[in-house]
């Protein structure tokens, strides 16, 4: 078992995921943001992989891609993401709404630009939120099992994920691999977190 | 010399606001009750609010015209504002937040820099501290600061001595005051305090249910004082024969001492006017003040016109 090319395969699938889960996030929110009346609907929407059965979630990608995604790498990062979305959705809509009108009028009086008051002033309020939501969305990504599996399958080489790989490791009783592909996806976790931890505490300093 | 004309409506919600005014250079008062329209007047000049007609003329540019169709956005109005809450950027070090306007500057409009105002509102000591860190009144020097430092036409300024002491507060606005003259600057203070513009012989725009259109000399504009936008709690305090105290302010016909923060004067009654529920009391002293009392607490006091009377006032209360 090549354990270096399924982490690299795992790390691919899952930030592909995970920038697709933001943007496709920030576009629904700058949608909800214009047209407020879909907000209910899209609350709903975004809410629903949370309470589906994965299983279900991947179903629904190969019928709706009519099985163009099943078994590419491609299909496993649009499982993540749509797994992922409950979370960053929420996490970047609750960042946008708590965004400061009076400090964006603030600065505008004293003479800033729409681009320097996005630099100065609504980046450093949104930066945090948007950093934990892209954290969020790789921590659930990396761990995502049951549609990445129905979505883009446990091909070696090519889409088999750290979480597929434990689970043939299972299947076959090769304990020594399950022992190693547990130890990678626990060391991931903890530098992600301890990153996601370091970067949440030195913006909580700054204020 | 810095002016402003205005003649608008403005809605928001169901609240409109009917304005029509004109200031000249100096500190200019507008005063009325909270909820007045007082803010939305100030957020109207700024460009936060647009109005729904009329017309907003700075120093004779055109910064908002219905029928011309134009609407210059706020940064490119040139006014210095400060705001009524805390607006100070959070990520941002108190020095930081003082030069973000100025850095916007062209050579010709910098006529105060950053370190000019830093000095004059004391708060070099400051300057790596973030907003987080500093006191109430801290945070409304460096916001006035930050304003000043924008080099704006004219100065809006809604209640900006809200949260400073008594002593700082007197200095600040005689910095204004001062500043208002050096650089021939039109400033709108917004107050609802009879005790702040009692300070001002020019007319003030009283702002009364969404109307400001109407100046009034602030002796007429007493007689449209009403009980409760005095001096607070005055009812709350003990009341002997001869004296009265409450957390606002004491007033005895007897000489006293107070060891608080406050400030303390004497002077000769020359005015007694009785409302429904209070009176309000007018003592020359240095210059005049006015005192407000319940009535039950006024008629213990048996105070008359051209009696002497001694008074403490805690804190801010006056300027």
């Amino acid at each position: 078992m090549n354990y270096f090319e399924i982490m690299l395969t795992t790390l691919k699938i899952a930030t592909t995921g995970t920038l697709i889960c933001f943007f496709v996030s920030l576009i629904i929110i700058l949608l909800v943001k214009k047209y407020k009346k879909l907000k209910s609907l899209f609350d709903f929407i975004t809410a629903l992989p949370l309470a589906l059965p994965p299983v279900i979630s991947g179903y629904f990608i190969i019928i709706v891609s009519n099985g163009n995604l099943s078994f590419e790498w491609i299909g496993g990062s649009i499982a993540c993401a749509i797994i992922s979305l409950p979370l960053v959705y929420k996490m970047i809509s609750v960042t946008i709404l708590s965004i400061d009108q009076k400090m964006i009028n603030t600065a505008k009086i004293l003479g800033s630009d729409n681009k320097h008051t996005f630099v100065f002033i609504v980046f450093p309020m949104i930066k945090t939120g948007f950093f934990s939501a892209l954290f969020l969305g790789f921590i659930r990504s990396i761990s995502e099992f049951g549609a990445t599996m129905i979505v883009s399958g446990n091909i070696s080489g090519k889409t088999q994920t750290l979480s597929t790989a434990i689970y043939t490791s299972i299947q076959t009783g090769d304990k020594s691999s399950i022992y190693i592909l547990s130890l990678i996806s626990i060391l991931i976790a903890v530098i992600t977190i301890f990153i996601f931890n370091l970067i949440n505490k030195k913006n909580a300093f700054e204020l | 010399m810095s002016n402003i004309n205005f003649n608008f409506i403005s809605n928001i919600g169901d609240f409109t606001l009917k304005s029509n005014s004109n200031f000249s250079q100096g500190v200019n008062f507008i005063w009325g009750r909270s909820g007045n329209g007082k803010s939305t007047l100030l957020n109207n000049i700024a460009g936060f609010i647009t109005p729904e007609q009329g017309e907003i003329i700075i120093n004779e540019q055109i910064i908002y015209s219905s029928i011309k169709k134009i609407n210059v956005p706020p940064n490119k109005r040139s006014i210095s504002y400060v705001q009524q809450e805390d607006s100070l950027f959070p990520y941002m070090n108190v020095l930081d937040n003082v030069e973000f306007g100025y850095k916007f500057l062209d050579e010709s409009q910098k006529k105060i820099t950053p370190y000019d105002v830093i000095d004059i509102f004391e708060i070099n000591d400051l300057l790596s501290l973030y907003p987080s860190q500093l006191s109430g009144g801290q945070k409304q020097k460096v916001a006035l600061a930050r304003s000043l430092a924008r080099n704006g036409q004219i100065l809006l300024l809604d209640e900006p001595l809200n949260s400073i002491d008594f002593i700082s507060s007197k200095k600040i606005y005689k910095a204004i005051e001062k500043l208002s003259e050096d650089l021939k600057l039109c400033v709108l203070y917004i107050t609802h305090s009879i005790d702040e513009i009692s300070r001002t012989n020019k007319e003030i725009l009283y702002v009364n249910d969404g109307n400001a259109n109407e100046k009034k000399t602030k002796d007429t504009l007493l007689r449209f004082w009403d009980d409760e936008t005095f001096i607070n709690e005055v009812h709350d305090g003990e009341f002997t024969e001869k004296s009265f105290s409450s957390k606002s302010v004491m007033i005895s016909k007897e000489s006293f001492t107070h060891n608080d923060i406050g400030f303390y004067f004497s002077g000769s009654i020359k005015s007694i006017l009785k409302k429904s529920k209070s009176t309000l009391i007018k003592i020359e002293s240095d210059k005049d003040y006015f005192i407000s009392l319940d009535n039950d607490i006024f008629s213990k006091l048996e105070l008359e016109v051209n009696d002497k009377a001694f008074c403490f006032v805690y804190k801010n209360l006056f300027l």
